[in-house]
């Protein structure tokens, strides 16, 4: 064997081994096999948890918007990347926003978190379905508003919506269990 | 120079079972497992569910095969009982660990669905609205049923088919 074939043969031997060690890679594993811990969503989680458990302090003390100001920190706060931990986090968080506006009667603003909620968990999963029914609460507790204002068709339209979205989420919320149980953790 | 190719073909080697290696392992544990706690305290998620997080025979006979113990030379048969057993009683809990995380899940959607469910009556008026309430009802009733057959009874909501709707 000759010095070129030689040297060619470790070229295409250097390029194999990159090229396996970058495919496990890829797949979330180390070179050993490991795996590879994101570590920047576990500290999101922890900081999402940490967020809930201010404003869970902030609920008992009666201190709604101070709650409402935590939900909303961990709405904006820096996301380590797209995936479906961080969209179930969001969505999870806009619902508990929209309905501590919702308890301080601030329907627009309430309406509005549910539609960033919405935008988190476009498939039909427990979240989606929570979204859905702090909805129907909203679109219920307009209804009852408009009718103290004396727009009564205002207010059947408002009603009518409310029925139609909490039927939506008992349909989301059925298939949710079905699938969990039926198909062994499917969302 | 001969002796250098060979030994960075036995690398290139590696790096190819390596890459393929990876999927044999057993999933990762999803990050809110990783981390011993739960993510969102105000609506617990359930551990993220792989399709196929119990390992398979195949790979637990492969693990015992490669780490020996060292009794395994002097009773063989008891080694690979041992092995065995132990590889059941991971997948025993491994089991167990999917079907909580299931039923957490399915607990709090039946809450959802029960609170949803008696709201929709409560608002009810026309025969239309009410037969709608009537389906609703049905829809819960028998997703209590499903709910009790596999988890047995969820913290949050009642799983009695007959409780009052909503049930709190």
């Amino acid at each position: 064997m000759n010095d070129r074939r030689l040297l060619l043969l470790t070229i295409v031997a250097v390029a194999v081994f990159v090229a396996g060690v970058a495919v496990a890679l890829l797949r979330g594993h180390g070179p050993g096999g490991d795996p590879v811990v994101d570590k920047e969503l576990l500290a999101y989680l922890s900081e999402a948890r940490a967020l809930h458990h201010q404003a869970n302090l902030q609920e008992s003390a009666n201190d709604l918007p101070a709650a409402a100001r935590t939900m909303e920190r961990l709405v904006t706060a820096q996301q380590p990347h797209a995936g479906p931990e961080v969209d179930e986090v969001l969505a999870d968080a806009y619902a508990r926003l929209a309905e501590l506006q919702l308890r301080q009667d601030a329907l627009d603003p309430a309406a509005k978190a549910i539609a960033s909620g919405l935008a988190h968990a476009p498939d039909p999963t427990y979240f989606r379905g929570h979204l859905v029914e702090v909805e129907g609460l909203v679109e219920e507790a307009r209804a009852t508003r408009l009718a103290d204002a004396g727009k009564l068709e205002e207010a059947v339209a408002a009603r009518t919506r409310a029925i139609s979205l909490l039927e939506e989420v008992v349909k989301i919320q059925d298939h949710v269990i079905k699938s969990t149980l039926d198909d062994g953790g499917a969302r | 120079m001969k002796r250098g190719s060979v030994l960075l073909l036995l690398l290139a080697v590696a790096g190819c079972a390596t890459s393929k290696s990876a999927p044999q392992q057993a999933p990762a544990a999803s990050p809110s497992e990783a981390a011993g706690q739960q993510a969102y305290p105000s609506t617990p998620v359930a551990p993220r569910q792989d399709p196929a997080p119990v390992e398979a025979p195949a790979s637990r006979a492969t693990d015992a095969d490669a780490a020996p113990s060292k009794s395994s030379t002097n009773a063989p048969a008891t080694s690979g009982a041992l092995a065995s057993t132990s590889g059941d009683l991971d997948r025993a809990q491994r089991e167990l660990e999917i079907a909580a995380g299931n039923c957490e899940n399915a607990c709090r959607a039946l809450g959802s669905m029960d609170r949803a469910a008696g709201k929709l009556c409560t608002l009810a008026r026309s025969t239309d609205e009410r037969d709608r309430c009537g389906d609703a009802k049905t829809k819960l009733q028998n997703a209590r049923d499903r709910v009790k057959r596999t988890c047995g009874h969820c913290t949050d909501v009642t799983v009695d088919r007959d409780a009052a709707i909503p049930s709190r």
